[in-house]
């Protein structure tokens, strides 16, 4: 990471020293998503940090980062507060899906921003790991990584959500991921609904007291997702 | 007259208790006269707070300063003629106002029968409340008021004290900003007990549901009608009224307990006219009489938590640019003064959390959800873990009494909150628990020569810097482990230090705002520098040569730190932490040894321009002591290299001594110098590396 972009993040750890709540976006850019499906996605990850920065409290707080996989995971957006992103555009670079790649990843620069949140004497939220995928994973490492996720989630440190775009994709694989969570399929490419909701979960959350129980908006989740 | 016998009788023969309201009655005088042969044989028994009341009163020189000149003096007569007794027990001086009376009454009724003199009808609805209520016998009480022309007369249930405060309606009505003073003061407090309500837990069935626009009636049978729905809880719902002043709240059904509409009736007899604290006005109840909930006080404005306004700074300060340090010392002042004045009446807040307490401006607050506050055996069921005590973490709240120890923490750690804004004193919540934090009572802050122990770094110790060092020091008090089971800092001291702090920041030449270099107390809340003093004429700590902030260097060292975390592949090996307690454990540039700071050099691979440190004892003690790991392990070379050279050179001598005995002595002068330049320089090589 450049030397401009590593101080920024520690500078913004130092000048906004609210409690954070760290969001990682690990999604799929395979050759099936290109066209009209990464279109809606990206659509829809705009909508999401219009959004969150409108809320006052949650742009103080929400820190997200996009983790994409084909072949390999790539790093798209290091965790940032979203007032100082510009915006983000995936490109669907076709090949594979490495589901596993991508959420290992994901947790490695979670825990790197865990870190550094204690370094600086940042306080933050549970953090989110929000997983989207519309086929099967293409190398076995998704079994390891879905313990790891599974152990985190026991423990009490990570939130996830499996998602199934379309139909090829597989719920029975995504349910590796979490044992809290069931995995929901998107409706259609509804893209924007989901991160809408996202977007108000996360204002919510971000307002929470500390310890306090937050359910989650289920009848929301009827919006966007098939049950 | 019946009543009049009944009267006769309790002035010969029950203990008579006077309170100040009824000596200052105009007709007191002829009382004392009408009675004088009675009372001659059965004195009135006057409380020395009474007498301390009406001196008070004679100082503040108001109008009623003639009428308190008078009353003295008739005492006086009175004592001299037996009529009247002075009592004073050491208990009462550390009790306030009408807490005296009570308490008197209160030890009395179990044993003998009591008549009380007064026109406070807050009290006497206390008392008789208290009798009603007692699980044991009591004898008979009766509080009695003296008419125009100096005679006895009982109150009784529905009395018309001069100072009337009934029909519920009718105050609601009423402008809530009008003060409402009894003659002695604010309202009567409340019992403290340790006994629990009997009545927890018992349900209340309703039969009726509640909706918009739904009426519900007061106890004198007036409706109210419940418009908008303003919000919805886990305990029931709040809704607009057509008094634009007021609000209601319905329990929902499943929530609607016994102890719920005692708390609140119980609340009810006694008038809290601040409009700033939600108190509990009226109860509502539905047309089957059942208690559904009560009517409050409406805060004006748009108040927002400070949840969600001061404790999230960076948001906080884009909306309100020109907050200073000022403002929250102020608003901390504020604050102290409503919980005081619960405090007073013996109420505890239980679940001090900032969701409940709504800011409009500096000197304008709201205190909500006042029915969740513990009231004699009531408790209060909620509470937060960041502001629970650590030994009642845990606890069943529901069936639990706090105790003021338990509230003095939380009072502490909201004032922590304020100044450092947002921060709670034991970090960390998300993936590590705040509860085995409060729990171990790890308080990572710098006091005095004591240095700040590992996370949390960052700004939180340029805000903790800016704290005068008696704040810091009752922080310490209430937070560190050291203190473990001590008594917490009061109330009153808190605003003591408090009001200490705002006179510092109110004076033009120990304040500056924003982050140039000066010394003194930032007025900004998220300062950019440690703060600095001026000491024999020196300012300490020093600023570093180069023109960087200390946020900024706090930052390059955050950079650095996460670089070579990054460098030794985990974060939580061998770098990470000694770049962590580096970073603790710095010291100025100028001052130190040199060893000193190449050691700690060393250890990060970075030259780091030391920090400052955040306290204003001398540097020279505290570079010594923080790198001390480094230091002493060269200082132990150099000795042991020297014992070496000795042990090594004597053998040597000894040797060639016993060999030939005059030529070796210069030689073995020889080799000792050898020797020891050989290991002292190896050594130097060593430890410089």
């Amino acid at each position: 990471m450049s030397d401009d972009l590593m101080r920024i993040r520690q500078e913004e750890l130092v000048v906004n020293p609210s409690n954070r709540v760290p969001i990682a976006l690990c999604l799929d850019a395979s050759g099936s998503m290109s066209g009209e499906p990464m279109k809606e996605l990206n659509e829809g990850i705009r909508l999401f940090i219009e959004a969150v920065r409108q809320d006052p409290v949650a742009s103080s707080s929400v820190e997200a980062c996009v983790v994409s996989f084909s072949d390999q995971a790539r790093t798209e957006q290091d965790f940032q507060t979203l007032a100082n992103v510009v915006d983000w555009k995936l490109a669907a670079t076709g090949g594979s899906t490495n589901l596993g790649g991508g959420v290992n990843l994901a947790l490695d620069l979670l825990e790197r921003r865990k870190e550094e949140y204690k370094r600086a004497g940042v306080d933050y939220f549970q953090p989110w790991l929000v997983l989207m995928t519309d086929g099967q994973p293409t190398t076995s490492e998704h079994i390891s990584a879905g313990s790891r996720t599974c152990n985190m989630e026991q423990q009490g440190k990570l939130v996830v959500f499996p998602i199934a775009i379309g139909n090829a994709a597989e719920l029975s694989t995504l349910a590796m991921f979490s044992k809290k969570n069931q995995p929901l399929r998107l409706k259609g490419l509804n893209f924007r609904d989901f991160f809408q909701w996202l977007s108000r979960s996360v204002s919510r959350w971000s307002q929470s007291r500390p310890g306090e129980k937050m359910p989650l908006d289920v009848e929301g989740i009827k919006g966007w997702a098939e049950i | 007259m019946q009543n009049g016998s009944r009267l006769d009788k309790a002035l010969a023969k029950y203990v008579i208790v006077l309170d100040t309201c009824f000596a200052m009655q105009e007709s007191f005088d002829a009382f004392l006269q009408n009675y004088k042969p009675v009372l001659q044989r059965n004195h009135v028994l006057v409380p020395y707070r009474v007498v301390q009341e009406l001196s008070r009163i004679l100082d503040l020189r108001d109008d009623r300063q003639h009428v308190a000149e008078f009353t003295l003096l008739l005492l006086e007569t009175a004592t001299k003629e037996g009529t009247a007794e002075y009592r004073r027990d050491p208990e009462d001086d550390r009790v306030i106002n009408d807490a005296v009376i009570s308490r008197v009454v209160e030890g009395l009724l179990p044993r003998r029968d009591v008549l009380v003199l007064t026109h406070d009808s807050n009290l006497s609805s206390y008392l008789y409340t208290k009798t009603q209520q007692q699980s044991f016998r009591v004898k008979d009480l009766i509080v009695a008021g003296v008419n125009s022309e100096g005679e006895l007369f009982a109150w009784g249930e529905h009395r018309q004290a001069s100072n009337g405060r009934r029909d519920e309606g009718a105050r609601m009505r009423r402008d809530p900003r009008r003060r409402v003073r009894s003659a002695s003061g604010g309202p009567a407090p409340f019992a403290l007990t340790n006994k629990l309500a009997s009545s927890l837990g018992t349900p209340l069935s309703s039969r009726q549901a509640v909706r918009e626009g739904d009426a519900l009636f007061l106890k004198d049978g007036s409706r109210v009608t419940l418009r908008r729905v303003l919000a919805t809880g886990g305990e029931g719902t709040i809704y607009e009224l057509d008094d634009e002043s007021s609000l209601c709240k319905v329990y929902r059904q499943d929530k609607l307990t016994l102890d719920r509409q005692e708390k609140i009736e119980l609340m009810l007899t006694r008038t809290v006219s601040d409009p700033m604290i939600c108190w509990p006005r009226a109860a509502v109840y539905d047309s089957d009489k059942v208690f559904r909930g009560f009517i409050m006080p409406r805060a004006l404005g748009k108040p927002v938590p400070l949840g969600h306004s001061l404790f999230l700074p960076a948001a906080f300060l884009k909306a309100r640019p020109s907050w200073t340090r000022l403002n929250s010392a102020r608003l901390a002042m504020t604050i102290l003064q409503k919980i005081k004045r619960l405090h007073d009446m013996n109420v505890l807040i239980g679940d001090i959390n900032p969701q409940n307490i709504l800011m409009e401006d500096e000197k304008t607050i709201y205190l909500v959800d006042c029915d969740s506050y513990q009231i004699e055996g009531y408790p209060c069921s909620v509470g937060t873990v960041n502001f629970t005590a650590p030994e009642i973490q845990g606890s069943d709240f529901r069936h639990f009494l706090r105790t003021k120890e338990h509230e003095l923490f939380s009072v502490a750690t909201l004032l922590f909150m304020i100044f450092m804004p947002g921060k709670s004193p034991y970090s960390h919540q998300g993936g590590e628990d705040g509860v085995t934090n409060i729990r171990k009572m790890h308080f990572p802050y710098a006091l005095g020569e004591r240095r700040p122990v590992a996370a949390p770094a960052g700004p939180w110790r340029l805000c903790w810097s800016h704290l005068p060092f008696t704040m810091k020091e009752a922080f310490n008090q209430c937070f560190h482990e050291d203190h473990r089971n001590e008594k917490r800092v009061s109330i009153d001291r808190w605003a003591l230090l408090l009001q200490e702090y705002l006179q510092v920041l109110e004076k033009r030449s120990m304040v500056f705002h924003g982050p140039a270099r000066q010394v003194g107390y930032d007025l900004s809340i998220l300062p950019e520098n440690y703060r600095r003093v001026e000491k024999d004429g020196e300012i300490r700590p020093q600023w570093p040569i180069d023109t960087s902030t200390d946020r900024e260097r706090m930052v390059r060292q955050l950079v650095a730190d996460a670089n070579s975390a990054a460098y030794a592949n985990h974060a939580g090996s061998d770098s990470a932490n000694t770049a962590g307690s580096s970073y603790a454990g710095t010291t100025l540039t100028t001052q130190t040894r040199s060893v000193s700071a190449r050691a700690s050099g060393w250890t990060t691979g970075t030259s780091t321009p030391a920090t400052a440190t955040t306290h204003t004892s001398p540097p020279f003690s505290t570079g010594i002591a923080s790198t001390g790991k480094k230091g002493s392990s060269a200082d132990w070379k150099w000795i042991i290299g020297f014992l070496l050279t000795i042990a090594v050179s004597g053998i040597v001598g000894l040797v060639w001594y016993f060999w030939d005995p005059i030529v070796e002595f210069f030689t073995t002068l020889f080799a000792i110098a050898f020797w020891a330049a050989i290991i002292c320089g190896a050594l130097l090589l060593f430890s410089k590396k």
